[in-house]
């Protein structure tokens, strides 16, 4: 719990400028990868001696900021998350029906089946699968495994709220999960979705813990024939 | 069509105000406003750069604005409407379309109240920079906080009755600050794209609408812009005094 406490009070320290530039983790947590991603997301991995062995931190940032955090447990369940914008902390309630594993995804499928609690009183059920898709695909020199997915998520009541299927991407001894090409239904119909990685940004890179997104932000830069030598 | 390839010359680059022209063959003027831009070392280049001309057909004035004052800086406003009237008169306009993501889209939806415009596209737009207007919204502070005098203090002391708007925001709770207070009167029509923060200009070019979206709100086809908005982006239109949309918390 004071993990918990004293990650929230950072990120609700942290600059909200992506012009700042450079993510800072939290006392005692240790920055450990950086992934640019399409849709104009750069995500800062870090790990905290404080929390249990094998979870990880991952701070979401665009263009204006960091504005989602969420924490993982060895098998990639999800632990809590906060959402900046409004504020909003959500946890998955203890004893799930049927927790994510990671290491069953590895064998093949997993299923899950879980509840999530946020501070704003709002309650939600999710199930669905993660399968490997028996391919595998290299972004960036890192070879990635390809998972296909599906959850449902509905209110305590069981009424829908929202859904998502498509492909995501698994690194085995990493133990993470990256988005892939999906959709996204909140009741009126699917909209495609991809934040695919582009780039993987280890200690000691260039744009190691960068807040500034690089992919697929702005508005369009269509091509062009400059008629001046200097361009814009 | 978005990736044909086109011609834009620089036409100017003073202190004050970058402009760029396509020469298109059409009637149609598009003023293209740019926004903050990526890059925040440098001054901002033109954006939507093929879209706007509609296939090369439109002329285009692209205008930045190297101080990202919000139409603000001294001069600015008036050096720009001056650039517009002779492009107008060098090419005979009959039409004057506006479009800009960011702060392109508040200049776009500024703008027709100094000069006639026909149709504006406003992705993204700030209703207004003023901290006293939008309290709750610390983002671009940095461009924010050098503006000197904020005479051009909110959208909706600017909006034209002759000239008809769509304005697209993303439903994340990161834009609620200005979409909850943009106006929303009968000649404006607001869109919200689900799982879309501020990038709405890139959601919608990855969707394969932007430029169909920019031809149907330019020819004043509102029917079509709705079904692409809705059918084709899942966008919701928000109601004139229903400007209120919950927050959507970003997928995983």
């Amino acid at each position: 719990m004071k993990a918990i406490l004293s990650a929230l009070a950072f990120l609700l320290a942290a600059p909200l400028d992506a012009a700042a530039g450079s993510f800072t983790p939290p006392a005692g947590c240790t920055g450990w990868l950086t992934v640019q991603a399409r849709a104009c997301r750069v995500s800062n991995y870090y790990k905290c001696t404080q929390d249990a062995p094998g979870d990880q931190w991952r701070a979401d940032f665009d263009q204006e900021g960091l504005f989602f955090a969420s924490r993982i447990d060895s098998e990639a369940q999800w632990v809590e998350s906060i959402d900046m914008s409004p504020m909003v902390r959500q946890t998955q309630d203890p004893n799930p029906e049927d927790p994510a594993s990671f290491s069953e995804l590895l064998t093949g499928l997993d299923t899950f089946a879980f509840n999530l609690s946020r501070d704003n009183g709002e309650q939600s059920r999710v199930r669905g699968f993660d399968r490997l898709t028996g391919r595998s695909i290299m972004i960036d020199g890192v070879t990635l495994l390809e998972t296909q997915f599906e959850y449902n998520e509905t209110d305590a009541s069981g009424t829908f709220l929202r859904r998502s299927r498509g492909n995501e991407y698994v690194h085995p001894d990493w133990r993470l999960f990256f988005a892939g090409p999906s959709e996204w239904d909140g009741g009126d119909g699917f909209v495609p979705l991809d934040g695919s990685p582009l780039q993987f940004i280890f200690p000691g890179e260039p744009g190691f813990f960068s807040t500034e997104p690089l992919y697929e932000c702005d508005a369009v830069l269509s091509n062009y024939t400059p008629k001046v030598p200097y361009g814009h | 069509m978005e990736d044909m390839p086109i011609e834009i010359e620089r036409i100017r680059d003073s202190e004050k105000l970058r402009a760029w022209r396509h020469v298109g063959y059409s009637k149609r003027l598009v003023l293209c406003f740019s926004g903050l831009g990526k890059n925040q070392s440098q001054p901002p280049g033109y954006e939507f750069a093929s879209i706007a001309t509609g296939g090369g057909a439109d002329h285009v004035l692209y205008i930045a604005d190297p101080n990202r004052s919000w139409l603000n800086e001294p001069g600015f406003l008036e050096e720009t409407l001056d650039l517009i009237k002779e492009t107008m008169a060098d090419i005979g306009a009959e039409q004057v379309v506006a479009l800009g993501h960011s702060m392109g889209g508040f200049s776009a939806c500024v703008i027709p109240y100094f000069i006639p415009v026909d149709y504006v596209l406003a992705l993204s737009p700030q209703v207004s920079i003023h901290p006293e207007v939008v309290p709750d919204d610390g983002r671009w502070m940095q461009h924010r906080e050098s503006v000197d005098d904020i005479e051009i203090v909110d959208v909706g002391s600017y909006l034209e009755d002759r000239t008809q708007y769509v304005v697209v925001f993303g439903r994340h709770g990161r834009e609620a600050p200005q979409r909850s207070r943009f106006p929303n009167p009968d000649n404006l029509t607001l869109f919200v794209m689900p799982q879309t923060n501020h990038n709405t200009a890139a959601r919608l070019k990855s969707l394969g609408l932007l430029t169909d979206l920019r031809d149907a709100v330019f020819d004043g086809d509102l029917e079509t812009a709705k079904a692409l908005m809705i059918g084709g982006a899942r966008a919701h239109i928000l109601e004139e005094d229903s400007n209120a949309t919950p927050a959507e918390a970003p997928s995983e």
